[in-house]
């Protein structure tokens, strides 16, 4: 994954190593928290590309995230932070 | 559940339905426009259910015009919806605002006083002094002092005990507790005697204590002294004075003379009569109804009932007048007629006057006709007490 990153992220990363500081508060990389099957939070997402019931397809800084299920259900959505519910089958990172 | 109830009432959501052929890209912008979205549920291909701001609306509709978005408003939560759609209409808010006033108004009051455990105290008694002390029908329940009230009512009428005073709802209800009082203690210290109430020849007399001054047979004046206060004993010569009783049973008597002409004059009705209607209000009066009266004589009947709103007497009366015209008849009676009259008159002339207690034990009759009329002399004999205690000085 590392070689699909950019100059710009690998920088970032190697700083937040430098100064031992957690990787996310400099890099824009996003945070996936999955609580059980029932509930998703995606931080630093880049918008929606697909969302139906089934199926949700975010951009993000890394390419697309995919997360499958059923009855999907956006709770809350804003500019850095989306909170899905439903089913959650799979969670797939295409680059 | 009532938090729910609140959030409903205090949030200001909109519900949305939006057909676009791309609501990725409308959800994208709406979130580039800080929209905050909630709720966002794919109904098919081209439709999405969701939730925003009040506020947000706007910048939504705009957004929506860019992509060829059709918006429609699902839902509306909140009270500030609610008020504005009141504001629209002011009709309705007028009439909404005159309701809720009446109903303070109406649930701020006595409109009924309930009294329970009054079984020997009249509850008119109650209710009179109830109302000079500020409880009445109509009146503002936050500003009485019932405590107040309660030990005024203890103090003013003896044979209550205890009194405790509850609303329910707009109705006062008035829990009384009775005193049991001490029954009265019979005088036999004040030295009395026993005297006649009335005229009579004297037929039982029962003595209890005292010595009697008459016996069967007398006739005993109105005044007289029948049994005296006293004891002795025989060859003791100290008097001991006492409280004489006795029951003293006499035979009394009651007269009535009744006269009546032939040519009987009397006031006959001629069966016309007006009426008059009008609402009094102290010296002034409203007429509704005005009959010129122009009767020599008449028979006056007037109504007259005060008017009430919501429980509360207003001054103001509506008085009905009926003026029954009158005249002189004269009619002549036959004998029979004539004594017929008289004996009637006679009867109810007695009745009146004869005591409830009298056992009538004959009726004496004498009759006496002339040219002019008849006269009829009637005479009760009756069996009565005539004994009663008199404080001797």
């Amino acid at each position: 994954m590392s070689s699909a990153l950019s100059a710009n992220e690998r920088v970032r990363n190697a700083l937040s190593r430098a100064l031992d500081v957690p990787g996310d508060t400099i890099s824009d990389l996003p945070i996936l928290h999955v609580t059980g099957a029932c509930e998703a939070m995606i931080e630093n997402h880049k918008g929606i590309q697909k969302f139906n019931s089934e199926e949700l397809i975010l951009y993000s800084s890394i390419g697309s995230i995919r997360i499958t299920g059923k009855k999907l259900k956006i709770l809350n959505i804003n500019s850095h932070e989306l909170i899905l519910t439903g089913i959650i089958e799979s969670v797939q990172y295409a680059p | 559940m009532v938090r729910k109830a609140f959030s409903i009432l205090l949030d200001n959501d909109v519900t949305l339905m939006i057909s676009c052929t791309n609501i990725e890209r409308l959800i994208n912008l709406c979130v580039a426009e800080k929209i905050q979205m909630r709720e966002i549920q794919r109904k098919d291909f081209t439709t999405v259910l969701l939730k925003i701001q009040s506020t947000d609306y706007k910048t939504l509709r705009t957004i929506a015009r860019k992509v060829h978005a059709r918006v429609k408003i699902m839902n509306r939560a909140g009270i500030h919806f609610w008020f504005a759609k009141l504001c629209r209409r002011i009709f309705f808010a007028a009439g909404f605002g005159i309701f809720i006033l009446m109903l303070l108004f109406l649930s701020s009051r006595i409109w009924s006083i309930q009294i329970e455990g009054a079984k020997r105290v009249d509850p008119k008694l109650i209710i009179a002094e109830l109302n000079k002390n500020g409880l009445h029908k109509g009146c503002v329940k936050s500003g009485l002092p019932l405590r107040e009230i309660e030990k005024a009512l203890v103090q003013k009428i003896d044979e209550i005990s205890i009194v405790k005073i509850d609303y329910m709802g707009t109705t006062a209800i008035i829990h009384i507790t009775e005193r049991t009082l001490p029954s009265a203690v019979e005088d036999n210290i004040t030295q009395s005697d026993v005297i006649a109430s009335k005229s009579g020849i004297i037929e039982k007399l029962v003595v209890y204590k005292g010595i009697p001054l008459m016996k069967p047979g007398d006739y005993a004046k109105q005044g007289q002294t029948i049994v005296m206060g006293l004891v002795s004993d025989i060859g003791n010569p100290s008097n001991i004075f006492t409280h004489a009783k006795a029951a003293v049973t006499a035979k009394t008597w009651y007269e009535t003379s009744i006269n009546a002409d032939y040519n009987y004059k009397f006031e006959q009705r001629t069966g016309r009569f007006k009426q008059q209607v009008y609402y009094e209000m102290g010296k002034y009066k409203l007429y509704v109804k005005k009959g010129n009266i122009d009767y020599q004589k008449y028979d006056k009947i007037e109504t007259k009932s005060a008017r009430e709103s919501f429980g509360i007497k207003l001054p103001i009366h509506k008085v009905i007048e009926y003026y029954y015209e009158k005249k002189d008849t004269v009619k002549r009676l036959s004998f029979e007629e004539a004594y017929e009259y008289c004996m009637k008159k006679a009867i109810a002339r007695l009745s009146r006057i004869v005591p409830a207690n009298a056992i009538l034990r004959n009726v004496k009759l004498y009759k006496k006709s002339d040219k002019k009329g008849v006269t009829v002399t009637m005479l009760y004999i009756m069996e009565e007490n005539i004994g009663i205690e008199k404080t001797a000085n």
